[in-house]
């Protein structure tokens, strides 16, 4: 089958349709704009939008609500898309579910998200080990989980959204323990920051309806192991100290066929790594992202990043980011003057919401313990399978950064593109005495994302000679 | 060996599509993603790691980890969380090739 490759000029790309990028697209649209906007889902929304992929009039009660968000005529919506990488800020490669697409556009705005951080233990690689988030997707998306009996574990309020939605879906959800256990002080710093925040009632209402099941979620308790042979038949859980390594106590194994596993979400750079811009590392949030000024623009030439890929702050502040980038580069690109009332609103809005922001990581952030939860046989990096012992034995060797680990031990260099490897290696160097924020940023290169042969070619094929010349 | 049963947030039962999985006839829900299919009809490990062939499933559920790759309609490396299923579409795990070979 020969697919032709398809071209797209405009004024400005987005990678992402969740609430960052449907809002940027929303604003430039408004404007008069043209815009294509790409996302890897078959819905717009995002991870947290995320719903059943047919809009069907017999998916019940819970599609009362549900609507795709209305798109304004002068976007362009390319879903189950994906960006592989740019030449330079005004020329991407994408792939579509009809083929190759090569973009041409004044500027591009990434909106890539975050994605979940999980802290390796052994057994981690066990079918029934998934991310919180991937169990949200089986009930958000089908209505339905796979699996029967439950471990929640990790830090943050997510544990117990997700918990108290499997409850409600019938699950059988036998713990759910959060590894933080902030001390008095911190939760009086933290107290001062989220207070008056609607998502502690959130927590609240979660923590009633999990009580009311007969779940109680524990704090300072992590889990040591996952055991089975090929699939979880239960997990290990120990007490955990306030640095997060495990306490002396003995532990406890619960019968379980499933853990899911949370511990923060990372941005996700790889486009603005893979298109020059600078990366820098944010000790609040424990993760890389991309260097911005004032007006949310990248140091790549026409580069803007907005929402949870530039600094994870959730979905409100994501949605204020893009309405405020929108304003900024609508006004960059049209000559018109910037609606100065509208910016000041919204960098209001969104000063606020960082505070509350500032007040979460505090309490959830991931202890300098977690580098001794895995032991020397866990694999560190799941695509190639490079264990915890042998990234010891590279640093024991002389390699101190990212870059010399994936040389040394392949880890980072898989499918995944160290998107899940890449948080932990991080924090391994950082338990070994590295400066964190003196480090190489991770580097990402073109295709981001797996790509096909027959796809490059595809493209090729059709291309014009000056095209073919430029195009990786 | 219990038939596979599960827990259902919605209670309207959705129109079923037909696939063929790993060569076998199978009625899925219509419009959910390949990995609620697969888990649908009991199936658990979707592939096997390179190279200590370990079993390997649905891991972040957002297309990031590509642990969930299963071959559909001929072509490799689809990720089976964020693919939607479609009528008469043919769905190989890498699991059944492997169990066959050690046969």
């Amino acid at each position: 089958m020969s697919i032709a490759r398809s071209e797209w000029a405009g004024d400005v790309l987005v990678v992402g349709a969740g609430p960052a990028g449907l809002a940027v697209a929303a604003e430039l649209a408004g404007q008069g704009l043209s815009v294509l906007l790409a996302d890897e889902n078959q819905r717009p929304g995002g991870q947290i939008g995320r719903q059943r992929f047919l809009r069907s009039s017999q998916a019940g009660p819970d599609a009362a609500g549900h609507h795709d968000p209305m798109l304004h005529p002068g976007i362009t919506y390319r879903p189950g898309t994906v960006c592989h990488g740019f030449r330079d800020g005004q020329q991407a490669f994408l792939t579509t579910p009809a083929g190759p697409m090569i973009t041409r556009t004044r500027a591009v705005v990434l909106a890539t998200g975050a994605a979940e951080r999980v802290i390796p233990v052994p057994g981690w690689t066990l079918p029934g080990v998934m991310t919180v988030g991937a169990a949200q997707a089986f009930l958000k998306g089908s209505g339905l989980f796979p699996y029967r009996r439950v471990v929640v574990a990790g830090t943050g309020p997510l544990l117990l959204a997700a918990a108290s939605q499997l409850v409600s879906a019938g699950v059988q959800v036998v713990r759910v323990v959060e590894a933080a256990c902030p001390g008095l002080s911190r939760w009086r710093d933290a107290a001062r920051l989220v207070a008056g925040a609607p998502l502690l009632a959130q927590g609240a209402g979660h923590l009633l309806s999990l009580a009311r099941a007969g779940v109680f979620p524990r704090t300072g308790v992590g889990v040591q192991e996952i055991v089975g042979e090929d699939q979880v038949r239960g997990a290990r859980l120990r007490r955990l100290r306030r640095d997060w390594s495990f306490a002396d106590a003995p532990p406890e194994l619960v019968e379980c066929d499933a853990v899911l596993l949370s511990h923060g979400f990372s941005s996700v750079t790889d486009l603005a790594s893979q298109l020059g811009a600078d990366i820098e590392w944010d000790q609040q949030r424990q993760s890389w992202r991309p260097v911005r000024d004032q007006g949310l623009r990248t140091t790549a030439a026409n580069v803007w990043a907005v929402g949870d890929c530039a600094g994870v702050g959730g979905a409100q502040l994501a949605e204020l980011e893009g309405r405020l980038a929108g304003l900024l580069i609508a006004a960059d690109l049209t000559g018109r003057p910037v609606r100065e009332r509208r910016v000041r609103v919204l960098r209001r809005r969104i000063a606020r919401l960082e505070v509350f922001r500032r007040g979460m990581d505090m309490l959830f952030a991931p202890g300098t313990g977690i580098s001794g939860w895995h032991d020397g046989s866990t694999q560190v990096c799941r695509c190639q399978e490079s264990t915890r012992a042998d990234i010891d034995r590279a640093l024991d060797d002389g390699v101190e950064d990212l870059h010399g680990l994936k040389l040394w031990t392949r880890a980072g260099m898989g499918p995944c593109q160290g998107r899940v490897c890449g948080p932990v290696l991080t924090a391994i160097l950082a338990s070994r005495g590295c400066d964190v924020s003196q480090l190489a940023p991770p580097r990402a290169r073109f295709p981001v994302r797996p790509l096909s042969v027959a796809a490059v070619c595809d493209a090729a094929e059709s291309c014009p000679p000056s095209t073919r010349k430029g195009m990786p | 060996m219990t038939s596979p049963r599960f827990p259902s947030a919605s209670r309207a039962v959705p129109p079923a599509t037909s696939v063929l999985l790993d060569g076998a006839l199978t009625d899925v829900p219509a419009g959910v993603s390949i990995a609620a299919a697969l888990a649908l009809a009991g199936r658990r490990a979707l592939r096997t790691s390179r190279p200590s062939g370990e079993p390997r499933a649905v891991f972040c559920g957002m297309g990031s980890c590509h642990e969930c790759l299963v071959t559909v309609d001929g072509i490799r490396g689809v990720r089976a969380c964020i693919t939607p299923v479609a009528p008469g579409m043919r769905i190989d795990t890498q699991v059944k090739e492997l169990s066959d070979e050690h046969r």
